[in-house]
């Protein structure tokens, strides 16, 4: 049987002790395989950069353990640091005054890398991620995206076999974000297995394989993506814009389909349906209940990560996602 | 074999990286015009000019004062700040999440400061020499340069142990102050340890740059002290190997308490 990537066993951290004493993880389980690319999610404060340290051995867990390609990250530190690597967000973790090129070098032989492959592979790299013309510039010329661009290329220079990514398009524009998240999505291919931590769905929607959330320190789902997304209570959002009067949907309004929100504007009336099932039919239903009325606009969206989120953490609005 | 001989290579590309974005870093600060240059710029002028006819040996010693004072003023604000430094630009997270010791981080920017500050205030030294027409006899150069690089090597030192201890009592700025000006007074390189008063004379005696100024002025004129610079070479032992176990504990402390806001 393969040895998982990331193997979490009944992790549990506390911060501080006696009165003072704060739960930060407890029970925490989960497996990540091979290739896999599994999103921790969770409101601020649920556990997961207390996860992430656990697991680049930053810090140790309070009981429990945590393995990753087999090796427990308490007793063996150095051999998990050979094998895997933490992407940290934001613009911080790099050495302005050195060049984008001397940053990889550097982080790179304090990861471990062979000097002569360092020299062969920095540049290709830097490429890679569109730095290789800034490469033999300052790292204080670089703009936020490219810092991030950077991190991930140090992420990544030691060929790790697992991957830990802590909000890596956080600040960067959409461009830049789409970019990095397709380098990311190359690794799948490579066998690289990537535990990804952003408060950004998108990340997760256009990158993850699984979802586990965790709430106040506990998993409280582990899910496929699609699963993962369904919980949001429904399949689809239909929004329809209706010149003139509202048509009286009771007796028509289909059995699976709920009134969202009726909202009077400037022409007559915006309706918003959810449907907790989309299928055969659904579409002849709706014809039905519009008989009569002057639709100007219909729009079909199916639902959204963040509205699963926000239904798992219990709250109408989600805390974080943006 | 090769494989020692790779990791060796990479420890020492490590450190002069390492020293070289310190050197960096020292150049560039605000606080490097006071030490490297007003600090010894004063501290000569008022030493020197009201001695009618010094001797070699009086000029030798407040030049070499002079300039261990300068490079004690560097230590605890260049290389005792390096891990302050690291830790709030991030950079720490990596180094301690990597494969190499990230002690060899802190003992290369220590080195670099430390050589950086020895070049800058040998300069200023220099000059205010030949503004003031005095002359320093260099009778042993060789042993000059030896006791220098003893310097050197005590300062990356001192830099990893009191690092250690700012980042470990996170009362870094307040030990910066309480630790510079006690060793201006008592540490016996400004004012002769003979004429400190008795019972405080021993302060002296445990720190390095003592041993160093006396090892120095004796090979600017003629007199080997070896005696001195075995006493500085075994500080500075000292100071090393309380500055692994502190950083050591550092680490441990930080996996454990989650003492240290990586990231």
């Amino acid at each position: 049987m393969a040895v998982p990537a990331v193997e979490v066993t009944r992790v549990g951290r506390v911060y501080g002790s006696g009165s003072k004493a704060v739960r930060a993880l407890s029970e925490v389980s989960f497996e990540i395989g091979t290739g896999q690319v599994v999103a921790l999610l969770g409101a601020n404060g649920a556990g997961k950069t207390t996860l992430t340290k656990i697991l680049s051995t930053l810090l140790l867990p309070t009981s429990g353990s945590a393995r990753v390609l087999g090796v427990d990250v308490v007793r063996d530190p150095k051999a998990v640091r050979r094998q895997s690597s933490v992407v940290f967000g934001g613009d911080r973790g790099l050495y302005p005054r050195l060049t984008g090129l001397d940053n990889l070098r550097f982080f790179g032989m304090l990861a471990g890398v062979p000097r002569a492959e360092l020299r062969d592979r920095g540049g290709t790299l830097l490429e890679q991620f569109g730095l290789a013309e800034a490469a033999n510039r300052r790292v204080e010329t670089y703009s936020k995206g490219m810092r991030q661009r950077l991190h991930l290329a140090i992420g990544l220079i030691p060929r790790p076999r697992v991957l830990l990514l802590d909000e890596p398009t956080v600040g960067l524009d959409p461009l830049e974000a789409d970019r990095l998240r397709s380098s990311v999505d190359d690794l799948r291919s490579e066998g690289v297995s990537v535990l990804l931590t952003s408060h950004y769905l998108l990340d997760v929607e256009r990158l993850a394989d699984r979802v586990v959330m965790l709430e106040s320190g506990r998993v409280t789902a582990d899910l496929p993506l699609a699963e993962f997304a369904g919980r949001a209570g429904y399949a689809a959002v239909v929004t329809m814009q209706i010149r003139g009067k509202a048509p009286d949907v009771h007796g028509l309004l289909p059995a699976n389909a709920s009134v969202d929100s009726c909202v009077a504007t400037g022409e007559g009336v915006e309706l918003t349906l959810r449907l907790r099932t989309w299928g055969e039919g659904v579409f002849t239903q709706l014809g039905a209940l519009l008989d009569g009325s002057d639709v100007v606009d219909v729009q079909v969206r199916p639902a959204r990560l963040e509205e699963a989120f926000a239904s798992f953490v219990g709250t109408g609005s989600p805390d974080a996602p943006a | 074999m090769s494989d020692l001989v790779e990791r060796g290579a990479t420890a020492l590309e490590v450190l002069v990286i390492s020293a070289r974005m310190q050197i960096s870093q020292t150049l560039s600060a605000t606080t490097t015009v006071v030490f490297a240059f007003i600090q010894p710029v004063v501290l000569l002028i008022v030493t020197l000019l009201p001695l009618q006819d010094p001797t070699p040996r009086q000029v030798s010693n407040i030049v070499v004062g002079v300039l261990l004072t300068a490079f004690w003023t560097a230590t605890v604000w260049g290389s005792g700040s390096v891990l302050r430094h690291d830790r709030a630009m991030g950079t720490l997270a990596h180094s301690l999440s990597g494969v190499m010791d990230a002690r060899l981080v802190v003992i290369g920017k220590g080195l670099g400061s430390s050589a950086i500050s020895i070049v800058l205030v040998s300069l200023t030294v220099g000059a205010v020499m030949v503004v003031l027409r005095r002359l320093v006899v260099l009778e042993r150069p060789g042993w000059l340069l030896l006791g220098l690089l003893a310097v050197l090597a005590s300062g990356a030192a001192v830099g990893l142990l009191v690092g250690s201890i700012f980042v470990l009592t996170r009362y870094g700025p307040q030990l910066s102050s309480a630790l510079m000006y006690p060793v201006f007074l008592l540490g016996g390189m400004l004012i002769p340890p003979d004429l400190l008063p008795p019972a405080l004379r021993w302060v002296s005696y445990g720190i390095s740059l003592r041993w160093l100024q006396q090892f120095l002025v004796g090979a600017a004129t003629g007199e080997l002290e070896l005696r001195a610079l075995a006493f500085a070479i075994a500080l500075t032992l000292l100071y090393g190997l309380l500055g692994v176990l502190l950083f050591q504990r550092i680490v441990t402390r930080a996996r454990r308490d989650s003492t240290l806001e990586l990231f």
